[in-house]
């Protein structure tokens, strides 16, 4: 499920809870399925520990005529209680007792009641009644309580209530916390054109539907999700603009860029085109949610829908990703049969760049690069590869040969001399285990975006500055080095030369000493 | 057997639940799991004070003289 179908989920959750969603952060990345669960299992255990009691009320209920419940129920028992026996009654009473109670109190009731609980009875109320509780459930902006009832009341019922709520907001709202989501799908494909064109213009408007309207179309099926992005695409450009710019204030690309694969080509062109879409900023959040979101297979075809300054721009936005990122697009062109606009938008990229994508694409699983080739040589774009050749790692090389090789294209591979830039011309082809042990490639390269190369060559700058200056002071050391072997000799010669007076001094000591004793 | 099965939080919420928490649940650490029961527990006594409210409310409609009775049908265990 989407982050739109969670932000329900825990809305629901807090509604029950009587809190504010903000006061559930430990739900943040919990699924939406499973905060649903979470929530009617709250709501079950709720209901459960009263049941016995409730049983009894209804049993003894039964001794007072119908209209004589109804009094009781609007007046001693009150909604909160009402809404309890109500999931206890049999359905002939308590469709008697609800028809004569006002619409007000039914829609309070509403709001303590288990639709589940109380299916049957609900089912069998009379359409207009239901009409009429809707209408006062819409005016309480009760949207957490109708999106309950949408899976229980009949087709009839909903159809009714649909024509009879004027604001689309309150539609709007009601769908996106719409229990039954597969629901939805036959209610919208029944609207007819002008309300969806008009929910479309309120989702536009000052109050900011959009997240709810795209939330709802999540759930439609393709057709009738296309029908209406279709009559979406074709309001005017304040519509589609006040789209963009909420899908980009609530980061919902990742959403919306799957919803536009089943636009018509056209539809999809205007919106690819738009100003608001075509400007860096956010080409740069359609591009990293793509990333983020893993649906680069939804984006790449409509980057094939822009006119060539948008593709233009696109690519300089593409060149930015980092290695990383780049591989995620060259797998999701692989599983989405995308390549020849990612080649398109690789030919827009300066030289470099395009050498780095190459390179990038050589490391990619070899499914990746078996599944290139064949759409390089239906582009005629070989010249990519080859002038890419010399500046790949060797693995590279070795896995775009291979994949080469499997698909019979092999002597495509003309690795070009770094100052030819023409197209390439054939040669004989080698097989990859070949390459495997042959000559090293002249200069790894691992440079994934601009930024990293400058970095790659600055670091590579640094090493040789650093090897240069161990030369310079491993020549220092040996010249020291002889110097001490010098001084060290000296110090020998030295050391025997005052040896041999010291010997002296005390032989001439010793021969005074020996003449004076003789003397004495 | 999932690692919570044996921590405090993962007992409580069951506890509350009645049955095993959802399995998305699992990546939420013991204080986490805590929180939420509380919070459920919280919210069930809030229903509970307002239903017992209700109830006070409606028997006060019952005649003075039958009410006795009327309790004694209705909470044979007492109002809890």
């Amino acid at each position: 499920m989407s982050r739109l179908a969670h932000q329900a989920e825990v809305l629901k959750l807090a509604r029950l809870l009587d809190l504010s969603p903000a006061e559930l952060p430990m739900l943040s990345r919990v699924p939406a399925d499973a905060v649903r669960s979470l929530r009617e299992q709250a709501t079950h255990a709720a209901f459960a520990s009263d049941e016995a009691f409730f049983k009894r009320v209804v049993a003894a209920s039964r001794l007072l005529p119908v209209p004589v419940l109804a009094l009781v129920a609007q007046h001693a028992l009150g909604p909160l209680l009402a809404a309890r026996v109500a999931g206890q009654m049999d359905v002939k009473r308590g469709v008697g007792i609800a028809q004569r109670l006002p619409a007000d109190f039914l829609a309070e009731v509403c709001l303590h009641l288990d639709p589940h609980r109380s299916r049957d009875l609900i089912r069998a109320m009379d359409v207009d009644l239901v009409v009429e509780v809707a209408l006062h459930l819409a005016e309480q902006d009760e949207h957490v309580t109708m999106g309950r009832f949408v899976d229980i009341i009949t087709d009839d019922a909903i159809v009714a209530v649909i024509a009879a709520l004027e604001d689309d907001a309150d539609l709007l709202h009601t769908a996106f916390l719409s229990e039954n989501k597969a629901r939805l799908d036959s209610i919208v494909e029944q609207l007819p054109e002008t309300r969806i064109v008009s929910l479309i213009e309120t989702a536009a408007s000052g109050e900011d539907l959009w997240p709810e309207t795209l939330g709802l179309m999540q759930h439609l099926s393709a057709a009738v999700r296309g029908r209406l992005a279709d009559l979406a695409a074709r309001q005017g450009d304040d519509i589609l603009t006040s789209m963009v710019s909420s899908v980009q204030a609530h980061d919902l690309w990742g959403e919306v860029l799957p919803l536009l694969a089943d636009m018509q080509d056209d539809a999809r062109a205007r919106f690819a085109n738009l100003p608001a879409v075509q400007t860096p900023a956010m080409l740069g959040d359609i591009l990293r949610a793509a990333g983020r979101d893993d649906v680069w297979g939804s984006l790449l075809p409509l980057i094939r829908l822009m006119d060539e300054p948008g593709r233009n721009r696109c690519a300089e936005v593409a060149a930015l990703l980092d290695g990383e990122q780049l591989l995620h697009v060259a797998e999701a062109a692989a599983d989405h049969q995308c390549w020849p606009e990612l080649i398109d938008l690789i030919q827009r990229m300066d030289p470099d760049t395009r050498i780095d994508m190459i390179s990038l694409i050589g490391l990619a699983p070899l499914r990746v690069a078996e599944s290139l080739m064949p759409a390089i040589e239906s582009v005629n774009a070989w010249h990519l590869v080859n002038q890419a050749w010399t500046r790949m790692s060797q693995g590279a090389q070795v896995r775009l040969q291979a994949a080469a090789d499997a698909r019979g294209l092999g002597a495509r591979i003309v690795p070009a001399t770094p100052a030819s830039d023409g197209p390439a011309t054939p040669r004989r082809a080698r097989p990859a285990s070949a390459l495997a042990g042959g000559a090293p490639a002249a200069a790894p390269t691992v440079a994934v975006d601009p930024s990293l190369h400058d970095a790659l060559q600055a670091l590579s700058r640094q090493v040789q500055r650093q090897a240069e200056g161990q030369a310079t002071l491993q020549a220092a050391l040996s010249e020291a080095h002889d110097e001490l072997r010098a001084m060290r000799s000296s110090l020998t010669v030295l050391s025997l030369v005052s040896g041999i007076a010291m010997a002296l001094m005390v032989a001439a000591i010793a021969a005074l000493a020996m003449a004076r004793l003789t003397a004495g | 057997m999932s690692e919570h099965s044996v921590t405090g939080g993962w007992q409580q919420l069951t506890d509350v639940l009645g049955d095993n928490p959802p399995q998305g649940l699992e990546g939420l650490d013991s204080d986490q799991l805590t929180q939420l029961a509380e919070l459920i527990m919280d919210a069930r006594q809030q229903q509970q004070a307002q239903l017992k409210q209700s109830l006070e409310r409606a028997l006060r409609h019952v005649p003075a003289l039958a009410r006795g009775t009327v309790r004694r049908v209705l909470f044979p265990e007492g109002l809890s």
